[in-house]
């Protein structure tokens, strides 16, 4: 089957079985989603379905079949990071990161639902990402500024 | 002061005479003191060739202290960070274990099935891996011991195909009874849990000072109350894992650790292997919070398949064993006794505490915070640790204070109560100007001012009229105190190399360890300030014992302290070898020279030259520095204090706790890099508002078996319950601890959430919280016992 | 995972076909299905996946002023929708309590009725009366999650709160298979434990949710669901309850988290609260009447008094 992924096709003999992460870590190197529950309790493998969050542990690659996966590595790079990514950093909205591919991707999906959330439209939308490091405070303030940096950069 | 130089070595010759300074040469090495975790240890120091002046508060600083971005977030937030779960080896089999179904007995184990299954290379069994113990059981020991343990390991092709070749072990446990809590351990006949015995041999763990009889004679007022922690877990999304891979006789392992030298030495024991051959490597972690001090169990397991089966070997918990087999934070049952006078004067403390340890693990206890917090001239702690049917106890982030600060401090406000005395006026009667626990100095204290500014900024002294406040009428609103503890001074050894390059960037090498506590940074922070170099061109090379010096882990929160100055030493060396050759280059003598952003200057004239210049003129010359922590300070305790302020809102009619906000003031010496330090903090006190509220491993006693190995279902906080936290250090170079000022910061903040809380609530509701988690069934019960 | 073939229904009428094979079973989000196979509660041959059946994840008003909702329609969906948030406002409150953000916009609303109960000895295969055993672990142990009322020998709650709006809202469900569709008034779309432990819903093999109802004349008036959870978010209901007064008259309450189905509070309790006029000491009464049949377990006995401060509150705000 035809997977996409970041705009990019891959043609992929996948079984029923096969969970979209396994497929994007061990089949197409895409480590920046990762697993630390495997059963949708963390949202450490958040990733994007034609734009809308989905734990890609509980998503089976088999049914991806012409929709748009978005993943962590697909949203910036460092020489250009997305606006998110860069108020996390700005906000040291992280520390040992291994939620913050996950974090973003959550807060990507909501600010395309939410442009102008509010601080608990924030808490509670992105109450789906645990984070045990206890970076909460402090993403919740790199979201809130991303969306200001991403509506001004829209012009609105 | 001018750096300390050895003497020149003595003239050799048969018939030289000893030199007449040889007599006086000071030792290299000699033996100090570090604190780790409460554990006092004796080391062996090499004294350093240099002493840096130290930082005092009068120091002109401009890139310690300053608020710059965490040098790897770039890599954590494009998910380019390669943790030990992103390893992937040519070749590599990926391991499946197979864990025991109870918590006693003994397992015969058929894997014929698992190794005809497609794609699975190989099984370890006990034969493979016998003598290799943790914990003080042998790995995959067909004797069961705690529900959970390993007892077999599949190897395949894919990780899947090894879950469905474990799944194909036949497990036969021939049942035995168990003991997984304490009524079991410590009922007549109970089964005996450990050949020693359920009780440990170290029990009752005694420690007193002065007089308590005495004291509690003395006393106008004594109170007694029974606190109850739970068994607590880490809970890091990134499991314990490893990935192994020999060539030859050399193994190479990537451990997700916070001790790639205690994992080298600890294979290489295990394994029959001469250090140089083992090579230990972590880039980045998925977290440790003190469950990650050495090689794991997967990494043994890593290493014995990767050289059974000739390929390379990835070995990681799933979550449910990280969750039932990674350690934990032990229970315990505190019974306190105070005593004081009507003025609030501390005459006796008393602890009587029973410990859970599980199958073994260390024993932190809760008794030693009582010992050192506040002054009392006289306590006496009891602990005695019993062994259980369940998972080995693991440092948990301040392990043994936090669940001791549960029962000191919530008994300290209860006794307020009892007096009538405001919490912070009764500990501040009670202020510790030295180390009582030790008889011995500070090398600074100024929880004083995190008691004045904690309170100020919570606005404690007002919260009568607040209380008041509430949204509805079952909604009370209530406020509460705590203080901590907690070693902050690290120590030796510790060494660091700091090499520039030709274009003058700057590479710092120390085998320490960043666990997402920003160490990279920090150290980075620190060469920079010393070289005079721009902390872009500087960067920190961690995680390597092959191409490293040693660091000790990282626990305890000792890095910074540890590390920190050994890097200073190490880059002040590097700058004076660097300005011995800019000074010809700049006509200047070396003493005219400074440097600040990447630029040396001459004093009183405009000539400069970047260090890049410098360097470059050098050709391919290295200047290179080497550096070492020293010893610490002698007869010197070298303390990190905090305190906490909760404000809580309780509904009485559902028992349901919302923490409203905490003020949390720390003393931690100087600050190098604040925005981590908060982070730090604020980290920590999310974690302990988990353990206040919701945290708990929870095991069926009749089974014996966890019941909630899941992040479902064992709860940490959620972004939704983080509540407003305003966290501040109130700053102060500690230079006694050590030439930077700088002290640990990362644990003491969990300390006093709890009992902050808990007190919070109690003062909202009428009625003493005696333990923890606060879930709603426990709040009720305690509002209905206030009638 | 244990291997099963995937495949994704084109059409009603495939998606039956294929359910009607041997250990084919139907997916919506599968983030219940795939967590209660890797967990070795179920293990199907095949999945059959519903999500892309045209017209199956629709929600909408029919000419009645009813709602239809597609039994793949997403929770999230549901909890957005501006009909479902202006006339079945207690639906809205319930789905957006369900799970997690991204849970939502991943489960289906036919999942979240179907979802297996999360009691822990159940999902870790501890031998008990729903997984083929006979007994039920929970009685003396960790039973602090599980049913006041209405259990036995099973004491699982059902986790869904959809369910329990739905309850309130006296909808109904249509089920499909390859023999035609049937619809079954929520009230008896639960199996109580005493009848069939070892299920929780009518739907049987081969069977499907295709869609929910929700009747006009449950619409508009007052309406609430509140959930009491352990954490702010990301919960199943220590105890829950929906609460409706719609514009056309009369009162229906139904509890969540304290029985093995939505747990329908009595109609003569519900018509006293509907007759209105009620002072504190009648509402306190009037609760301790809805739950005078609770029978709590050893370690549970708290959720009677939460599902009373829930009802005290939910009279309280459906007289205003």
């Amino acid at each position: 089957m035809r997977l996409t992924v970041n705009g990019q096709p891959y043609d992929l003999a996948i079984a029923g079985h096969e969970s979209l992460v396994a497929i994007l870590r061990g089949r197409l190197g895409l480590t920046g989603t990762k697993v630390a529950c495997g059963r949708g309790e963390c949202g450490a493998c958040t990733v994007l379905i034609d734009g809308k969050p989905a734990y890609a542990c509980l998503t089976l690659a088999a049914a991806c079949e012409g929709a748009a996966v978005s993943t962590i590595e697909g949203l910036g790079a460092a020489e250009r990071l997305h606006a998110l990514q860069q108020a996390f950093i700005a906000h040291d909205a992280l520390q040992c990161g291994f939620c913050t591919p996950g974090q973003i991707m959550a807060a990507a999906a909501l600010l395309a639902q939410t442009p102008r959330p509010t601080e608990a439209e924030v808490r509670h939308g992105m109450s789906g990402n645990l984070c045990r490091c206890g970076a909460y405070p402090k993403i919740v303030r790199a979201v809130l500024d991303a969306a200001q940096r991403l509506e001004a950069a829209r012009g609105a | 002061m001018a750096p300390r130089k050895r003497p020149p070595a003595p003239a050799r010759g048969a018939s030289a005479p000893p030199a007449p300074t040889e007599a006086h040469r000071p030792p290299r090495f000699v033996a100090t003191k570090v604190e780790i975790e409460g554990r006092e240890e004796t080391k062996i120091v090499e004294l350093p060739d240099r002493n840096p002046q130290p930082w005092d508060d009068a120091a002109e600083l401009h890139v310690v202290g300053a608020r710059v971005p965490r040098m790897d977030a770039v890599e954590k937030v494009t998910g380019g960070a390669r943790y030990t779960a992103d390893v992937l080896r040519p070749g590599m089999l990926w391991a499946a274990v197979v864990r025991a179904p109870a918590a006693a007995g003994r397992a015969t184990l058929d894997v014929s099935a698992a190794l005809a299954r497609p794609g699975v290379r190989g099984v370890l069994t006990l034969d493979d891996v016998r003598g290799i113990r943790l914990d003080g059981m042998q790995l995959l020991d067909d004797a069961i011991h705690y529900a959970g343990q390993p007892l077999c390991v599949v190897c395949a092709d894919h990780y899947a195909l090894a879950r469905a070749g474990a799944a194909a072990v036949r497990v036969t446990v021939e049942p035995a009874p168990h003991a997984v809590n304490l009524e079991q351990a410590l009922a007549d006949g109970a089964p005996r849990v450990r050949s020693r015995g359920n009780v440990s041999p170290r029990s009752p763990r005694l420690i007193q000072r002065g007089d308590v009889d005495a004291g509690l004679h003395d006393a106008e007022v004594t109170i007694t109350r029974e606190y109850r922690t739970p068994v607590a877990l880490h809970s890091a999304l990134e499991p314990h894992g490893a990935v192994a891979e020999w060539e030859g006789g050399r193994l190479s392992v990537w451990e997700s650790t916070q001790g790639i030298f205690n994992t080298r030495s600890d294979l290489a024991k295990a394994l029959g292997l001469g250090l140089s051959n083992v090579r230990v490597m972590k880039d980045y972690m998925g977290g440790g919070f003190g469950a990650k001090n050495g090689a794991s169990a997967a990494a043994y397991l890593a290493a014995v398949a990767a050289r059974k089966l000739g390929r390379p070997v990835r070995c990681a918990w799933d979550r449910e064993g990280e969750q039932t087999d990674a350690g934990n934070r032990s229970a315990t049952v505190q019974r306190v006794t105070l005593g004081a006078k009507r003025d609030g004067t501390l005459t006796a403390i008393v602890l009587d505490a029973t410990i859970p340890l599980g199958m073994g693990g260390w024993e932190a206890g809760p008794g030693r915070i009582y010992h050192e917090l506040h002054a009392c001239p006289n306590v006496r702690t009891s602990e005695t640790f019993v062994y259980t049917n369940t998972g080995p106890m693991a440092s948990f982030r301040a392990p043994g204070h936090t669940e001791g600060a549960f029962g000191l401090e919530s008994a300290l406000n209860a006794l307020a109560g009892e007096l009538g005395l405001d919490p912070l006026e009764l500990r501040r009667r009670n202020y510790a100007t030295a180390d009582q626990s030790r008889d011995r100095r500070y090398s600074a204290k100024r929880l004083d001012e995190c008691y004045r500014r904690g309170a100020e900024r919570f606005g404690w002294h007002d919260r009568a009229a607040r209380r008041a406040t509430t949204s509805a009428t079952h909604v009370r609103r209530g406020f509460g105190m705590a203080a901590c503890v907690w070693g902050g001074g690290g120590g030796p050894p510790a060494y660091a190399t700091v090499r520039l390059n030709r274009d003058g960037t700057a590479d710092v090498l120390t085998g320490a360890q960043d666990l997402g506590t920003g160490s990279r940074t920090v150290l980075a922070q620190i060469a920079a300030e010393t070289l005079g170099a721009k902390l872009a061109d500087v960067r920190t090379v961690l995680g390597d014992t092959e191409r490293l010096p040693f660091a000790s882990n990282s626990w305890g929160s000792i890095t910074t302290a540890s590390v920190g100055p050994a890097v200073r030493a190490a880059a002040e060396e590097a700058r004076d070898r660097l300005f011995e050759a800019a000074a010809a280059m700049l006509d200047a003598g070396v003493t005219e020279l400074s440097s600040r952003d990447g630029v040396i200057s001459v004093r009183g004239s405009e000539r400069t030259m970047t260090i890049g210049e410098a360097c470059n003129r050098l050709g391919d010359v290295m200047i290179m520095g080497q550096g070492s922590r020293g010893p610490n300070p002698e007869q010197t305790t070298i303390p990190a204090f905090g305190a906490h302020f909760a404000e809580v809102e309780v509904d009485v009619e559902t028992g349901r706790v919302r923490v409203v906000r905490i003020v949390a003031a720390h003393d931690s010496g100087r600050i190098i890099n604040p925005t981590l330090a908060e982070s730090q903090l604020e980290g920590a006190v999310l974690q302990g508002l988990g353990y206040a509220l919701f945290e708990e491993r929870v095991l069926d006693a009749r089974l014996g078996l966890p019941m909630n190995p899941t992040l479902h279902d064992y709860k940490v906080p959620t972004m939704a319950d983080a509540p407003a936290i305003e966290g501040f250090f109130v700053g102060g170079a500690d230079t006694v601890a050590n030439h930077t000022g700088a002290k640990g910061l990362a644990e003491p903040p969990i300390i006093p959430v709890a009992p902050a809380i808990a007190a919070a609530v109690a003062d909202a509701i009428g009625a003493e919280m005696p333990e923890i988690p606060m879930t709603p069934w426990r709040v009720l019960a305690e509002l209905k016992t206030a009638g | 995972m244990s291997p099963f073939t995937y495949h994704r229904a084109t059409s009603t009428d495939d998606a039956a076909a294929r359910l009607a094979g041997a250990r084919a079973v139907p997916m919506g989000g599968g983030t219940d299905l795939l967590v209660a196979i890797d967990e070795g509660v179920v293990a199907p041959a095949q999945l059959v996946d519903l999500r892309g059946v045209p017209g199956a994840d629709a929600v909408a008003l029919d000419a009645r002023g009813a709602l239809r909702i597609g039994g793949a329609a997403r929770v999230h969906d549901v909890a957005r929708h501006p009909a479902v948030l202006e006339r079945w406002p207690a639906l809205a409150q319930a789905c957006e309590a369900v799970g997690s953000p991204t849970l939502r916009q991943m489960g289906t609303m036919g999942g979240n009725l179907c979802q297996r109960p999360r009691c822990w000895y159940f999902r870790r295969g501890v031998s008990c009366f729903k997984n083929g055993g006979d007994e039920c672990p929970a009685v003396d142990g960790e039973n602090q999650y599980l049913a006041v009322i209405g259990g036995g020998p099973c004491h699982a709650v059902h986790p869904s709160d959809p369910a329990v709006a739905l309850t309130a809202l006296e909808a109904t469900v249509e089920i499909t298979s390859a023999g035609g569709t049937r619809t079954v008034p929520i009230a008896a779309f639960f199996v109580p434990p005493a009848e069939a432990p070892e299920r929780e819903t009518v739907v049987g093999p081969g069977e499907f949710v295709s869609a929910i109802g929700v009747p006009a004349v449950s619409a508009g008036g007052v309406q609430r669901y509140h959930k009491l959870m352990q954490r702010e978010a990301w919960d199943f209901a220590l105890v829950s309850i929906a609460a409706v007064r719609p514009a056309a008259g009369g009162v229906r309450m139904a509890l969540g988290g304290v029985a093995p189905g939505p747990w329908r509070v009595n109609s003569s309790v519900e018509e006293d609260v509907a007759s209105g006029g009620l002072d504190d000491d009648s509402i306190s009464a009037l609760a301790e009447r809805a739950l005078y049949d609770a029978q709590p377990l050893s370690k549970n006995g708290y959720k009677i008094e939460m599902a009373g401060a829930l009802l005290r509150q939910a009279m309280r705000e459906l007289a205003t």
